[in-house]
């Protein structure tokens, strides 16, 4: 197979997964296409240094991970990158939790209320979430795609499930949608 | 397993990331413990129907049309010509050739070098307190003096975790500045593919017009010593990682003296 072929073989069934990303990273669909394109084009133009039978998933998005901060980070059109290490709570609270009911009941507005909270949550936060609860990656993955140790892509996602929750509790209590107390 | 071990490893229960003994035990206390299983299972509901609601975009079909025809005929031959790549390019032709004694004060640099070769130090990416990261391109609070060094060496938004991941799959491992007779080091280590590390410094050194890159040991580790062309600067590579010594080697197209 030519290595175009083998690329495109390659490459096709992650588009999806990269357009997701990328669309929840950039915030705007042209943006994220641009984002897509720009990285199946550097993708392609390293291809001869992708190590043949090594994770080809985790290299493509390490390369859209790398654009994305380029072009939004680096031109600070992004929120400057924050300092995680006061972040944790000292004393590890209880967090909100959602039972299967109050899903259920949230069912309809819960796309949106979601997608919003994501849109607002740290870019950080966002990226390891959005690895790994849409396109199933690894920690291992995450860290090798974002840069980070594995330390650091747990605690991000600790802390990115933890705001989602809260917002989506503190949304359903809101609106009425929950019991009272039903969300702790 | 008690209550709160369990909620503590739920997420990496959840995610697959826990070793089988602890699986097994969170597995055991949410069939016997209620009030953790309804956790777990609004959890599990969470997740199915975020998966559900936005999981499922697609790339918008003329978007693939696109980007698949808007690829060049060809793959390049895959490695962008990052300067410290040709650098140490440069530094395996001219091993070959001739090893001629660099002035005395890079080996100095490179006994320092090879000291923090290991240690971990984390900066910007991590928020650690030492901040003195080296990439002027990602870092908004690189030191005045770094950010003027990357001026001069005409890469004044070069950066260090970007450029060297993309190109060599290495993983950011660790940066630091100190100051060496009154100039600044910049210092970065990395993990490799392969689980070892290379280590890479830049200093500015007045270098003597006959300084030529040559291979030395420092600490019982390889070490490559190069003054840059414009004779102000120089690199150190510290390697513990023979594979990826000898990918530097490959690159450059020259053998590599045996070891033995």
């Amino acid at each position: 197979m030519d290595p175009r072929s083998e690329f495109e073989a390659l490459a096709g069934p992650h588009l999806d997964g990269l357009y997701r990303t990328a669309l929840r990273m950039a915030g705007q669909a042209a943006s994220a296409e641009d984002l897509v394109q720009e990285t199946v084009l550097r993708a392609f133009g390293s291809f001869g240094s992708f190590e043949r039978g090594s994770n080809f998933k985790a290299w493509i998005f390490t390369i859209l991970t790398n654009r994305y901060i380029n072009d939004f980070r680096r031109k600070g059109r992004g929120p400057a990158p924050a300092d995680f290490t006061d972040a944790e709570p000292a004393a590890a609270e209880e967090p909100a939790r959602l039972s299967a009911e109050d899903v259920e009941r949230l069912s309809e507005r819960l796309g949106d209320e979601a997608a919003r909270a994501l849109a607002r949550m740290a870019p950080e936060f966002r990226l390891v979430f959005l690895l790994s609860t849409f396109e199933g990656m690894s920690y291992k993955e995450i860290a090798a795609a974002a840069g980070i140790p594995i330390g650091t892509v747990m605690s991000r996602l600790f802390r990115a499930r933890r705001i989602l929750r809260e917002e989506l509790a503190e949304f359903a209590r809101a609106s009425g949608l929950l019991r009272g107390g039903s969300a702790s | 397993m008690k209550c709160h071990e369990a909620k503590r490893r739920l997420d990496l229960f959840m995610d697959g990331e826990l070793p089988v003994a602890d699986n097994l035990k969170v597995l055991e206390h949410l069939n016997l413990c209620a009030a953790c299983a309804g956790i777990y299972e609004g959890e599990k509901a969470l997740r199915g129907a975020l998966r559900e609601k936005l999981g499922r975009e697609t790339a918008p079909p003329p978007l693939a049309a696109r980007v698949f025809s808007s690829l060049p005929s060809e793959a390049t031959d895959g490695r962008p010509r990052r300067w410290w790549a040709v650098a140490a390019a440069a530094v395996f032709l001219i091993l070959a050739g001739s090893l001629v004694l660099a002035p005395r004060e890079l080996e100095v640099l490179a006994s320092a070098v090879a000291d923090r070769h290991g240690a971990q130090r984390y900066a910007c990416d991590e928020g650690a307190p030492d901040r003195e990261c080296l990439c002027p391109g990602c870092c908004p609070d690189v030191p005045a003096r770094i950010r003027g060094f990357f001026d001069r060496h005409g890469r004044p938004d070069f950066c260090a975790h970007l450029e060297l991941r993309e190109a060599t799959g290495y993983v950011f491992a660790g940066a630091a500045s100190w100051p060496f007779r009154g100039r600044p080091v910049c210092w970065t280590t990395w993990k490799t593919p392969s689980g070892g590390r290379v280590s890479h410094a830049l200093v500015d050194t007045p270098m003597a017009a006959s300084g030529v890159p040559r291979l030395a040991l420092e600490g019982g580790r390889p070490v490559l010593l190069e003054p840059r062309p414009d004779r102000r600067s120089a690199c150190v590579f510290v390697f513990d990682d023979e594979p990826e010594l000898r990918r530097f080697a490959r690159l450059a197209g020259v053998p590599l003296p045996d070891p033995h």
